[in-house]
């Protein structure tokens, strides 16, 4: 189809993005790949090529590998645990018969929050001192916890303020993948002596599938670059307990003027990314 | 008969016990909102007490807090109007069209969102500093194509998906352009659609904080990046004004996410499920 003379329909509505993606995506991206094999010393001054020295510089350094494995446990624990939660509300939201969209109401709320003020209010609800949770727990005879000024509390801390915060996704999601199911497998199943265990088993898992697919694997990388929250509550500390990969990559290029450490680190994560994404794109064009 | 209803009471319990769960934080930054400062950070909690409103009061005039409010609204209003031009009428082509090279630039579109925003904060300071454009509103705006530009052009090819092609044919039989069908019939079709897309990302862009903490400081400062730096950092806090501010800050983004609930789950997942 042509759009009388000049460039067809399709391309001339797709060249805006095209102009875009250049500025904000391919541009920035080959210049962080330049920025890792350069040095700039306290950040001032021109750029010198220093081949690999930055890579050595970091894979040499322990801290990175305790940073990798704070990510790792961050994203695996965050997103387990929404998914385990998620996955049992909607269960539970789809087999009762009135309140459902109050519950829904309720439930989607956290999604709003700005993440900096959830990680602020958490903050007020887990001091040591004056937060209502040590209270709740004293009530029950458990002494105060240092949530996030223990370094072994810290992590499972800002784990918790994450799943609080996203499960409410993996919720909706899976809810509204549990209401598109067919009637009939579970009809059939039923009538072949299926127990309600075993219908879940063998009907609703498998049907659910790519649907549990794309909720994980959203939530996976949203999980693995989250900052806004870490930041808030812990900057990384104490020591470097909750300091992900991220976190590091922001301390290094603005607190510590080593842009190109920065760098590095960003363009680690966005092979790991790339890696992952390429693979939902199939599920989400389908 | 007696089992099933225990049952469904057992289940309404727990739905009722995790919706207090989740409504605790909210319910409990609105209460301290209204305390003293006192009461504030009274030991053991005070869960009555005598409401004020000072806090309120004294956060608007609190310095820079409107000033943000002001620089949240424009930094959010100017990126979704962006990028609602810019990704509309690519996600028609998605769903439209075909052609070599589609599904690539389909795909780069979703990694802007996937992608660890560091990765492309380090060179736009550079850039930006060597354009002038650090620490500006377009600077910020430009930065937030890459928050909502897959958002926008997935679930808008989602509503596309939904006009029937025929419609489109009957409108191009009558004599019009392509265009012109688009314009005409198939764009007040997807209208509520296309609402549904600009309040969602109106929501992402007024919470975004990792780019604006990065790319902006003194001229520029939106609402999360002025919490942040506010009241974050030292032990004795004003956890009234705190909550006032955090109020506030995060009642548009409660209020919208309300608002566009149909539609959260497409948008959410891109488009990918209804």
């Amino acid at each position: 189809m042509l759009f009388k003379k000049g460039i067809p329909l399709p391309y001339l509505l797709t060249l805006p993005v095209v102009i875009a993606l250049i500025i904000v995506l391919f541009y920035p991206t080959i210049y962080a790949v330049l920025m890792c094999f350069q040095s700039t010393g306290s950040g001032t001054g021109n750029p010198v090529f220093v081949g690999l020295e930055n890579f050595k510089t970091l894979f040499t350094n322990k801290e990175f590998y305790q940073n990798g494995l704070n990510t790792l446990l961050f994203t695996i624990g965050s997103v387990g645990i929404s998914f385990l939660l998620g996955f049992g509300l909607a269960l539970l939201l789809n087999s009762i018969d009135f309140g459902v969209s109050v519950y829904r109401t309720v439930f989607i709320l956290p999604i709003g929050v700005t993440p900096v003020v959830a990680g602020l209010t958490w903050n007020m609800l887990l001091n040591p001192l004056y937060g209502i949770l040590n209270y709740f727990l004293g009530l029950i005879g458990i002494q105060p916890l240092g949530w996030t000024t223990d370094i072994r509390m810290a992590l499972p801390s800002v784990i918790m303020i994450d799943v609080w915060q996203w499960t409410p996704f993996m919720l909706l999601i899976l809810y509204a993948g549990l209401q598109m199911l067919p009637k009939e497998p579970y009809e059939a199943a039923l009538i072949d002596g299926a127990s309600s265990l075993q219908s879940f088993r063998y009907v609703t898992f498998p049907l659910l599938k790519p649907i549990i697919a794309i909720a994980v694997v959203l939530r996976g990388l949203e999980a693995f670059k989250a900052f806004d929250i870490i930041y808030t509550i812990t900057k990384g500390g104490p020591g470097r307990a909750t300091e992900t990969w991220i976190v590091r990559a922001y301390m290094e290029s603005f607190r510590f003027h080593r842009m190109e450490m920065g760098a590095v680190i960003g363009i680690i994560m966005l092979i790991i990314t790339i890696l992952v994404c390429r693979r939902i794109v199939r599920v989400l064009e389908k | 008969m007696k089992r099933k209803k225990a049952i469904n009471v057992t289940k309404h319990i727990v739905l009722i016990i995790t919706a207090l769960f989740v409504l605790l934080p909210l319910l409990w930054i609105l209460s301290q909102s209204f305390k003293n400062s006192f009461d504030a950070i009274a030991s053991p909690p005070k869960f009555l007490f005598q409401p004020i409103l000072s806090n309120y009061i004294n956060t608007i005039h609190r310095e820079g807090f409107l000033n943000a409010f002001r620089d949240s609204l424009v930094v959010s209003l100017g990126s979704i109007l962006l990028t609602l031009a810019i990704g509309t009428p690519f996600g028609y082509v998605l769903s439209r069209f075909s052609f070599r090279g589609k599904e690539d630039i389909g795909f780069y579109i979703l990694s802007t969102r996937m992608l660890p925003p560091i990765v492309v904060i380090v060179p736009f300071v550079r850039i930006f500093n060597a354009f002038g454009l650090l620490d500006s509103y377009f600077g910020l705006i430009i930065a937030g194509i890459l928050v909502n530009l897959a958002l926008v052009v997935w679930m808008m090819r989602a509503f596309f998906l939904g006009v029937p092609q025929e419609i489109e044919e009957a409108a191009l039989i009558d004599g019009c352009t392509r265009l012109e069908a688009l314009r005409r019939v198939v764009m007040p079709l997807i209208s509520p659609g296309l609402v549904a897309t600009a309040v969602l990302s109106f929501l992402f862009s007024w919470n975004e904080f990792i780019f604006a903490l990065s790319l902006t400081s003194f001229n520029v400062r939106t609402l999360p990046v002025y919490m942040a730096t506010e009241f974050v950092g030292y032990l004795a806090t004003d956890w009234g004004g705190l909550s006032a501010a955090g109020v506030l800050a995060t009642l548009p983004g409660l209020i919208f996410i309300i608002a566009i609930q149909k539609y959260l789950v497409r948008g959410l997942t891109f488009g990918a499920i209804k």
